[in-house]
Formats: structure tokens, C-alpha cells, sequence
């Protein structure tokens, strides 16, 4: 199925849809620090630093092997990431992107596509 | 995109100007007594409440490049020289990323507001979650915000060039997106303490109306999408491009239009511009298509291009075509010297336009054009056969103080070729255009293009001279040639630059 040059590969929306779901989560992580628990907003500032360098993707977050070029890892650590940005609400939004984003790259997954692509390889084909 | 003077002007108008209507925004509601109870809360709730207004202005104006007949109308007035109206998609693509960056301020500032409503107002009696969740403002924000979530990852070049109908699909919830903005005041949060009375914005009375005429828009491109149209005949060119002609009594065209194909059989919903290839004396209208994604590539094996010898049996297929709409290539008649530059399928524009010129000479028409340079830039030969015929034909008919033809060949020949192109080139006509202009090998010099240009502009066209050049083609070439042309002007002669992009 995926064969085709042309057939639509989801992993580059899944991509992008956890990138904007780091930026999300990390604004929403730096305004509950005013909030009663700053636990929360620790965490949830670190799970956003770590899927936005994976999305990025920041130079050496794309050769750390298995970890991050397998899709079906990927998607349950979002999964899990979406935990600590449960309990307050700034975050909710961020974990809502983040869960479409874990569902798509699941689905990338399931179809069998590739690793997400170098930083330097893809040209993007046009109609 | 070259970075100019204009350029920069238009961030830097853009950008204050955004900045100049948050500050309203913000210093409207701190200095509003009737809202003192809100206020009290800080500085978040003027931080939100400017963000709010540049966004209800914002959503407005996001409408407004798109919608392609009224744009298509204000290209023929004074305003195309003042605001280039060519370049709508970029405005609506900075509106997007303003809209992007104020959503964040806007939304953080109210999570901190609505926290602070629960601690710091409890004469209200509201807790967080219920603003969040409840409030007519908060659901329809939070509807609003995933929508743009969707809109905004499906329509970057990675996921739109692969799959547009998946950015064509995304992009429509555009429609929902609207009616859960006109819909954000109507909890009337923002009361007013003396007499009741909701504070809004009232932006719903600029968002509306622009959405109606939008809507309006999209159903007259339907209409007249609709209007019988025949595919008369396809003709499939080396060079993987394919030709197809068809007849519209009720589309009228000027040569340099451009117009967008819909073929239900390839995709009912995709709709892909291309640049008109033909004149209107001619009868018809043609465009050339060259196979590179999905949707060319099934349209290719939907009319039959790639069985071998004569093609049976293959149905002809329903076509629609929406326009059509203007393009810089239609202002080439009012250039006293012009220049037409076409690389790879590029071509097509100048293609129309030189056999429009080719009708006008024959009718000895009056026009401004005095001197028109084509240079047509190709990676193989096979390109050339697209319009080898026409090129030919205007060689004889149209005089070379007129027009002037050159080609380039840049791409890698095989010794075969070479050998070929050796033997036959002791001839007339060149070995691989057939025509009495020479065949260059390899990239043009653009530089000494231009100042060649510059230096045989006739006399007979007077001092301070505009040159108009005209190129479709990739990006980087329109850099190089928007760079050489601002580096050859100079007092007399003055090069300007007219690209189409899609």
C-alpha cells in the first residue's frame, strides 16, 4: 500500500500535530506555575522540551536508535505523556493535540511506514 | 520571496499595526470603569482582551485575499500598483501566523484570568474548570482552538503537497471554526457593572458580512463551474505533459490567465490551477499539464496517456474549469520592452502570450510593446516540442527587431545526443528547436542576459524605460532573476519583475 510514491504518508502530519502539541503543552506547563501544585507544571514542561526536541527534530534526537525512529514507541510515549497534563487546566489543550498526534503516528505505525525522514531528506512531491 | 524595500515595509506596516490595535485593545479595557470587577483581577485580563479584538479584526481580514473574483476584480484597478495583488495567498498566509500568535496570548492569558476569577473573585462564585468548560466563550474557544490545530498541521507544504485533499478537507472546517467565533460573546462574560450591558468586541459585525461574501464567492464558483464544458481533445507531449483542449462558450479569457481544472473521475473535489496556454482567437481553450503528483499522474491514466499506439475505448471524461483569474502575464501589453522567461513547464504563460502577440502582428493591431525578448529554459529536449510548431511559425511571420526567440538546453546530453547535435548542426535551422535561433547549451548568464537587454533597448522607446519580465517557473530561479534585474537597472532602464506562483 505504501509503496506508491504517492500514496499519503500520515507520519509528517503526526509530525506536525505533536509539534504544535509540545508548544501547547510547554505554554500551558509555564502558566500553571502560578497555580497551587508546581509539580505539575515541572513535568509537563519537561514532557514538552522532549517532544518538541523528538519533533524538531533537535540534532541528536533523531539517532538515538530504536527510540526514536520506532513509530509505535513513539505514539504510547505520547500516550503516556498525556497523564501529567490531566489534573490542571492549561494543559488540557496541549494533551487533546497530543492524544490526535499519538493516534496519528499509531496509525502511521499500523500502515508500516518508514522511520520519520533526516532533517535533510525528503523533497516534498507536488500535484 | 525576495527580501525588498516593499517587503519590509509591509511586515513593518503589518506588524505595528498589530501592535498599535492590542495596545488599544488592552488600554480600552483598563480604562473601563464599568468593567472595574474584571479588572481588578490584573494585568492578564488587558493582555486578553487586546489579543481578543486584534483576533476578531484578524478573522475578518483572513477572508478577504481569498476570495478569488473580488480579488481577481481589484487587480485591474490602481490598487494593483500600490498593494501587489498577486501576492494574496502570502497576506493570508501572515494573517494565519498573527492569528497563531495571538491565540496564544490570547488563550494563556485567559487560563491565568480564569484562574484568578475563581481565587481572587469569589463574588462571582465560578470555579476554573466552569469558565473553561461551561461558558459559551469557553467551549467555543476550545472548539475554535482544536479546529486550528487541524487547519494549521494539514496546510504546512509537508502534508499539502502530498495529499490535497486532505488540506482541501482540513481547510473547511474553516466553517465551523466561523460560526463558533460568532458565537464566543454570547455568554456576555464581560458585563458591563452599571447597567448589564455585554462588552464584546463587536466583531461579529465585520466576521459576518466577509463570511457571507465568502460563501457568496464559493457558490458563484460553483455556478459557473457548472456551465457546459467539453473536453475537446487531449494530446499527450513528450516530456511527460499533457495537452488538453476544451471548449467553453461562456469563459472569457484574456492570453496570461490562469484558470482551475476539476476533473470528478481524477478527484470530485481537488481543484488545481494551471496557466492557460492558448488565446481566445483561437477557439478554445488549452492547458498544459505536466505529470508529476498523484493527482497528475491519475489524471494521466484516466485519459488514456500511457497505453501504447491508438487508445480505445477510454471514455471521455467530465471536466470542469473555474475562471478565469488574473496573473501578471496579462500586463505584458503595457511594457514598451518586455522580457518573457519560461523554464520547464513554466513556458505556458509566454506560450499564450506569444500566440497572442502572433494574432496581433497579423492584425496589425496598435499596442505599446515595441521589443519582446523570450527566453525559454529547459532541462531536455523533449520539453521543446510542446510549442515547437508555434515558435516556428512566429519566426517567420514576426520580425526578430521585434521578437527575439532563445532557447537553452541545461540539462546533462548523452553522447548520443552530442553526436547528433554535431552532425546535424551544419544546417539552417538548428538541430534540436528546428528554428533559426541557435540553441544555447547550459544555463543562461543572466547577468549578461540583462545587460544586453539594457544596452539594445531602442532609441526609438525614449529615456526612463520600464522593462517588464515575465517568468513562471521554480523559486529560485525568480530569486536569481529578481537579484540581476535590481543589480543591471539603472536610471534609464529599469527592470521589473512579474512572477506567477500557485
Amino acid at each position: 500500500m505504501a509503496k506508491d510514491r504517492f500514496a499519503f504518508k500520515w507520519q509528517p502530519w503526526a509530525n506536525l500535530q505533536a509539534f504544535y502539541a509540545g508548544v501547547f503543552i510547554l505554554m500551558g506547563a509555564i502558566i500553571s506555575y502560578w497555580y497551587p501544585s508546581m509539580m505539575f507544571a515541572g513535568i509537563n514542561t519537561a514532557t514538552a522540551l522532549i517532544i518538541l526536541a523528538f519533533e524538531t527534530p533537535f540534532p541528536g534526537f533523531n539517532r538515538l536508535g530504536f527510540v526514536s525512529t520506532n513509530l509505535y514507541l513513539r505514539a504510547l510515549l505520547y500516550l503516556a505523556f498525556i497523564v501529567p497534563g490531566l489534573p490542571q487546566a492549561p494543559t488540557h489543550t496541549g494533551v487533546l493535540c497530543l492524544f490526535c498526534a499519538a493516534v496519528t503516528y499509531l496509525w502511521a505505525a499500523i500502515r508500516g511506514e518508514p522511520e520519520p525522514p533526516k532533517p535533510k531528506g525528503d523533497r516534498p512531491a507536488r500535484a | 520571496m525576495e527580501i525588498n524595500w516593499r517587503l519590509i515595509l509591509f511586515h513593518l506596516v503589518f506588524w505595528l499595526g498589530h501592535a498599535a490595535l492590542w495596545t488599544y485593545g488592552f488600554f480600552k479595557q483598563k480604562n473601563d470603569p464599568e468593567l472595574a470587577v474584571l479588572n481588578s483581577i490584573g494585568y492578564s485580563v488587558y493582555i486578553s482582551r487586546g489579543a481578543g479584538l486584534v483576533l476578531g479584526v484578524d478573522c475578518a481580514a483572513l477572508l478577504v485575499p481569498v476570495c478569488r473574483n473580488i480579488v481577481r476584480f481589484f487587480r485591474s484597478t490602481f490598487l494593483n500598483r500600490i498593494v501587489p495583488i498577486d501576492e494574496n495567498l502570502y497576506f493570508h498566509r501572515w494573517m494565519a501566523y498573527s492569528m497563531l500568535f495571538f491565540t496564544l496570548v490570547h488563550t494563556n492569558a485567559h487560563y491565568t484570568n480564569f484562574f484568578f476569577v475563581e481565587t481572587k473573585l469569589p463574588v462571582l462564585g465560578l470555579k476554573a474548570w466552569q469558565v473553561h468548560y461551561m461558558a459559551w466563550a469557553g467551549t467555543t474557544g476550545h472548539i475554535m482552538l482544536v479546529i486550528m490545530f487541524f487547519m494549521y498541521s494539514a496546510a504546512k507544504q509537508e502534508v499539502k503537497h502530498k495529499n490535497f485533499e486532505f488540506f482541501w478537507y482540513t481547510h473547511h472546517l474553516f466553517v465551523p471554526f466561523y460560526f463558533c467565533l460568532f458565537f464566543h460573546s454570547f455568554g456576555c462574560f464581560v458585563k458591563s457593572s452599571v447597567d448589564g450591558r455585554c462588552k464584546g468586541y463587536n466583531s461579529n459585525y465585520g466576521t459576518v458580512p466577509i463570511f457571507c461574501i465568502y460563501i457568496a464567492e464559493r457558490i458563484l464558483r460553483e455556478y459557473r463551474a457548472r456551465q457546459p464544458t467539453t473536453l475537446s481533445k487531449v494530446l499527450f507531449h513528450p516530456g511527460n505533459t499533457i495537452e488538453l483542449r476544451i471548449e467553453k462558450p461562456s469563459f472569457q479569457y484574456k492570453p496570461g490567465q490562469y484558470l482551475f481544472l476539476n476533473v470528478p473521475s481524477v478527484s470530485k473535489l481537488q481543484w488545481h490551477p494551471f496557466t492557460i496556454s492558448s488565446t481566445p482567437e483561437e477557439g478554445f481553450v488549452s492547458v498544459h499539464v505536466r505529470v508529476v503528483g498523484d493527482w497528475t499522474k491519475k489524471l494521466a491514466q484516466t485519459l488514456g496517456c500511457f497505453e501504447k499506439g491508438m487508445t480505445k475505448g477510454v471514455a471521455v471524461p467530465q471536466v470542469c474549469i473555474d475562471g478565469p483569474y488574473g496573473a501578471p502575464a496579462e500586463d505584458l501589453y503595457n511594457y514598451r520592452v518586455a522580457v518573457l522567461v519560461g523554464a520547464g513547464i513554466g513556458v505556458t504563460p509566454s506560450a499564450s502570450l506569444l500566440k497572442s502577440v502572433w494574432y496581433k502582428y497579423y492584425r496589425k493591431a496598435q499596442m505599446p510593446l515595441q521589443k519582446l525578448y523570450f527566453f525559454w529554459v529547459a532541462r531536455n529536449k523533449d520539453e521543446f516540442a510542446w510549442f515547437q510548431s508555434l515558435l516556428a511559425s512566429l519566426e517567420e511571420t514576426v520580425p526578430t527587431s521585434f521578437l527575439e526567440i532563445h532557447t537553452y538546453l541545461t540539462g546533462n546530453l548523452d553522447v548520443d545526443d552530442i553526436q547528433n547535435i554535431a552532425l546535424n548542426n551544419d544546417g539552417e535551422a538548428d538541430p534540436i528547436t528546428e528554428l533559426q535561433s541557435r540553441t544555447h547549451y547550459g544555463r543562461p548568464d543572466w547577468r549578461r542576459v540583462f545587460e544586453s537587454v539594457r544596452a539594445s533597448v531602442p532609441s526609438s522607446v525614449g529615456d526612463a524605460c520600464e522593462i517588464g519580465v515575465f517568468y513562471c517557473g521554480p523559486g529560485a530561479l525568480a530569486k536569481t532573476l529578481g537579484r540581476v534585474g535590481n543589480a543591471v537597472s539603472n536610471s534609464r532602464v529599469k527592470f521589473v519583475l512579474r512572477k506567477e506562483h500557485f
